[in-house]
């Protein structure tokens, strides 16, 4: 249903320079399906998310490739084309919820909002609906009356969840929409989701830099690097066998009940910002294995094991001397 | 109670009383919480979101008034000092919010940020205080023209951490200052912060909801339970 084709996402600053926040990143989405974005933060999900909704700040563009929707390209849909998308086909769960509610209308007022705007329901039919849906996401009616700074990180994200789901979308892109919650609410919200989406036959786009969440949602999740996909596999396979130097790092750097008390953690070092991002591999300067190729050229996307596809030459090399030995 | 003790909380009360149209709603949020923290160590709070984390924080830093009970910091009952003495008492804290993206003001350039403690708390300073404060976050000299907008949350995170710390405070509070960032930043972080701790020895009370965390980082958990605060050893959770 939706198909990602060479997506690059550009950014001009001040001077007037471009240069790209995604690149050329591809990707296909089945109905029903569940696909994971990992990676870490400023690393470009949500703005190849905001590219499907249309939504991208005025600095930034869409400079090569296409986003197919049921088969139409939806980048050339005029504006008005877009809104009926919007909501009704595509819907988004924000990462930042109080930025995203407004601070002076109700819970209820937002919610009536959407069904006034977008809908024929008669004022009664929108109260039902409402009252259904903060049932879906476990929040009490007594939420209705009250202001979005009044109520927890928790549960704004509940309201935003409901406002999202209000048009029943095919596509819901879920941009980190469990982060500021708890485990047990996260596992909650992730359920409900695991719910809708088999009723409403959704497919899932879900962002997030938790890979112990992407595994339990997904069906497939991919690893974006840098704006570039380093990785990408069925959510069990990536767990049982990751392959690129990144994946890995993250892996390590989860703390579980095990992790050992006063030794620090294990972290990837340095941040993925900087100039050499220009050339080379994408994580050479944090990279424990990199070596000299990996400064000269950019490792490519190869299927290394069935499904299972990575950018990176070492874990092209270690693999084929797997494959050897087996 | 021994002089080495950084905070105390008696039996703090708070219901929020909402008011709408129709009828008032009472939100009880904590029914008597008692805590106390030494020099030096970390204490970690936990519990489900809405369960009044982030309200205790506040009534701590007197954001928010408590319906009853007491704060003790630095062995100074806040609600029986002056203001001037409560602002030379705050100046000994540190706090890092929850939420990166929205804890630094986005007109001030970083330079402003870190000047502000000095300011509020009349305290000398010069450039080079707030050089040093960035270089101990790993950040350069050349961040302190930048905005916040220019910095990715890993580093506005460091940038908080770094203000937070610039007072050389002996208590800094964090409301989960790592739970909107990844794993990977968020080892990076937590490093950064008990390397601070074992500098300086400040006593740190610490917000979250991701169990490993807390467990990593103290020995004793307090859990946060029904507007209670039950502190249990975290071998037991
Ligand atoms: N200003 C306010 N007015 C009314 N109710 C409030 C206000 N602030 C918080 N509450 C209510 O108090 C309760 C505790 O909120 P608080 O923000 O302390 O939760 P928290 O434990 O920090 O949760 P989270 O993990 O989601 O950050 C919630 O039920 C919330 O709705
Ligand atoms: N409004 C903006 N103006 C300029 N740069 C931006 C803007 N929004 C995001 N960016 C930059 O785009 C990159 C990708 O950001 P984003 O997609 O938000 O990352 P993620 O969602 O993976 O954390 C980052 O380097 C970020 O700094
Ligand atoms: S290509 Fe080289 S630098 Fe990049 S991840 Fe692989 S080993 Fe590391
Ligand atoms: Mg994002
Ligand atoms: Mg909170």
């Amino acid at each position: 249903m939706l198909e990602v084709k060479s997506l690059t996402v550009s950014i001009r600053n001040k001077n007037g320079k471009i240069y790209p926040l995604v690149k050329n990143l591809s990707y296909k989405l089945n109905e029903g399906e569940t696909l994971a974005i990992v990676g870490e933060s400023g690393c470009g999900k949500t703005m190849q998310a905001m590219a499907i909704m249309g939504l991208l700040p005025p600095n930034i563009h869409v400079t090569q490739g296409q986003i197919l929707f049921n088969n139409k390209n939806i980048l050339q849909l005029s504006p008005k084309e877009r809104r009926e998308i919007n909501g009704k086909e595509i819907a988004l769960v924000f990462q930042d919820a109080l930025t995203a509610l407004n601070p002076v209308i109700t819970i209820r007022q937002h919610l009536l909002e959407v069904f006034k705007a977008r809908t024929n329901l008669t004022l009664n039919e929108a109260e039902n609906k409402i009252k259904e849906l903060l049932e879906q996401v476990e929040l009490p009616q007594s939420i209705l009356s009250s202001y979005p700074h009044q109520i927890s990180g928790g549960q704004r994200q509940r309201v935003m969840l409901a406002l999202a789901l209000t048009l029943n979308p095919k596509l819901l892109i879920a941009d980190e929409p469990t982060t500021a919650l708890d485990e047990n609410t996260q596992e909650q919200i992730l359920n409900l989701i695991k719910k809708l989406q088999k009723a409403y036959k959704m497919a899932v786009i879900f962002i997030t830099h938790d890979l112990i969440l992407a595994k339990e949602i997904a069906d497939r999740i991919f690893v974006l690097y840098s704006g570039t996909k380093v990785e990408e596999s069925l959510a069990k396979e990536l767990f049982s066998n990751p392959l690129h130097p990144y994946t890995y790092g993250l892996f390590k750097s989860i703390i579980t009940k095990d992790t050992p008390k006063g030794i620090p953690l294990f972290e990837i070092h340095g941040s993925p910002r900087g100039r050499s991002r220009f050339y080379g591999c994408p994580f050479k300067d944090r990279c424990k294995k990199s070596s000299r190729v990996c400064y000269k050229f950019v490792p490519s996307l190869e299927e290394l094991r069935p499904r299972h596809y990575c950018a990176c030459f070492w874990a092209k090399s270690i693999d084929s001397q797997r494959r050897q030995n087996d | 109670m021994t002089s080495n003790t950084i905070l105390e909380l008696k039996d703090i009360k708070k219901t929020y009383i909402k008011i709408s149209f129709f009828k008032k709603h009472k939100t009880e949020v904590l029914k008597g919480a008692n805590l106390t923290l030494q020099q030096g160590k970390t204490l970690a709070l936990i519990g489900p979101s809405g369960c009044g984390k982030t309200t205790l924080l506040k009534i701590i830093l007197g954001l928010e008034k408590q319906d009853c009970g007491t704060v003790k910091l630095l062995g100074k009952d806040t609600s029986k000092i002056t203001k001037k003495e409560l602002r030379q008492v705050l100046s000994n804290i540190g706090v890092i919010f929850q939420d990166p993206y929205s804890a630094l003001d986005p007109r001030q350039t970083i330079e402003q940020i870190l000047s502000e403690p000095f300011i509020i708390s009349k305290k000398p300073f010069n450039k080079q205080t707030l050089v040093n404060a960035l270089n101990e976050v790993s950040m350069k000299e050349n961040d302190l023209k930048k905005f916040p907008h220019q910095f990715s949350g890993g580093q506005r995170q460091r940038i908080n951490i770094a203000r937070a710390l610039i007072l050389k405070p002996k208590l800094i509070i964090a409301d989960e200052p790592t739970s909107a960032l990844d794993v990977s930043v968020q080892a990076q972080i937590v490093n950064l912060l008990t390397k601070m701790q074992k500098k300086y020895n400040f006593a740190l009370l610490f917000v979250s909801h991701n169990l490993a965390l807390c467990k990593y980082l103290c020995q004793n958990i307090v859990l946060v339970k029904q507007g209670l605060l039950t502190e249990v050893s975290g071998d037991e959770l």
